[in-house]
């Protein structure tokens, strides 16, 4: 029988309590935020770099949370497509944030502030070298 | 700080630590390093004292650069929504812009600043232009083009753009097209 997931019940002190880890939700988020056409990826610092040359795969890297019991908030860093237009890339990615979190933990989405790091721009859409003949 | 300067300092901090030991060593009469033999003036180990004399600089250097390197505030132009703040850093603009320029037929080449103005954004432009054209005309396109493009993108009026022909180039247009 499959059990109605309920917050309120969960957060019952006779049930125990329930806390999620900042990373299971970073995690959650850096995957939300990659879905939205226009974000080309996230933007790491240092320690991200080094943990992605030892191979491993940082799923919440350039994503930096705050998780209490019953709210978040969340900070992405993140590289645009170029062409793409940034305001409405970004509140994209609030929404399809905001919605996963909540969807996925019950948690509260209080904030979720975009950092736009940079721009990527693909090879075909540099402009071409300037030729003699065409 | 950034974090391989914590490293310097953390790394340097132990070095210190060993030299305290050391010499609180050679007060009980001790010397565990084995090196008192080697600090001498005189010919014995020279080449210990030159790698000692490269190490301790070396360590000056980075402990100094570290205690001078003063973070630069980043700039960023930031939006306010319902869900929270969008910031977009004046890297990101400035590559935008720059490759909104180069795309201009009749721009060689590219150098932008972007500055912030209370009525929008001001983008100081210099360019290297393809000879043979109309300089004012040219000039006209990459303020309009520029100007409607940032808005378009980013969402922010561009107050002002100053545009500037560092040089025209002495290549010559294509003969055919």
């Amino acid at each position: 029988m499959v059990r109605e997931f309920n917050p309120e019940q969960e957060w019952d002190e006779k049930n125990g309590s329930i806390r999620i880890a900042n990373e299971v939700v970073g995690v959650i988020a850096g995957l939300a935020a990659m879905e939205v056409k226009g974000v080309y990826g996230m933007s790491g610092g240092m320690v991200d770099g080094i943990t992605e040359l030892l191979k491993k795969k940082n799923l919440s890297k350039g994503v930096k949370v705050e998780v209490g019991e019953k709210e978040a908030a969340v900070d992405l860093y993140i590289v645009v497509e170029y062409g793409s237009k940034i305001p409405e890339v970004s509140v994209a990615v609030q929404e399809n944030v905001k919605r996963a979190i909540e969807s996925m933990t019950g948690l509260s989405v209080v904030e979720v502030n975009i950092h736009i790091q940079g721009v990527e721009f693909r090879q075909e859409e540099l402009p071409p070298a300037d030729k003699r003949v065409k | 700080m950034k974090i391989s300067y914590r490293l310097v300092i953390i790394f340097s901090s132990l070095v210190m630590l060993v030299l305290s030991v050391f010499f609180f060593s050679l007060l009980l009469g001790e010397d565990f390093l084995r090196v008192t033999g080697l600090l001498t003036i005189g010919e014995e180990g020279k080449i210990f004292k030159f790698v000692g004399f490269i190490f301790f600089f070396f360590l000056f250097l980075l402990l100094w650069m570290a205690g001078l390197h003063t973070k630069k505030p980043l700039q960023t132009i930031i939006h306010e929504t319902e869900l929270g703040e969008i910031r977009i850093s004046f890297n990101a603009v400035e590559a935008l812009a720059l490759r909104a320029v180069k795309r201009i037929h009749g721009v060689k080449e590219a150098e932008i600043d972007v500055l912030a103005d209370p009525n929008g954004l001001k983008f100081r432009v210099g360019i290297v232009s393809t000879p043979d054209l109309n300089i004012p005309q040219l000039l006209c396109e990459i303020r309009n083009h520029l100007q409607d493009y940032i808005k378009d993108t980013i969402g922010i009026p561009v107050s002002a753009t100053e545009v500037t022909v560092a040089k025209v180039s002495s290549e010559p247009r294509a003969r055919v097209e």
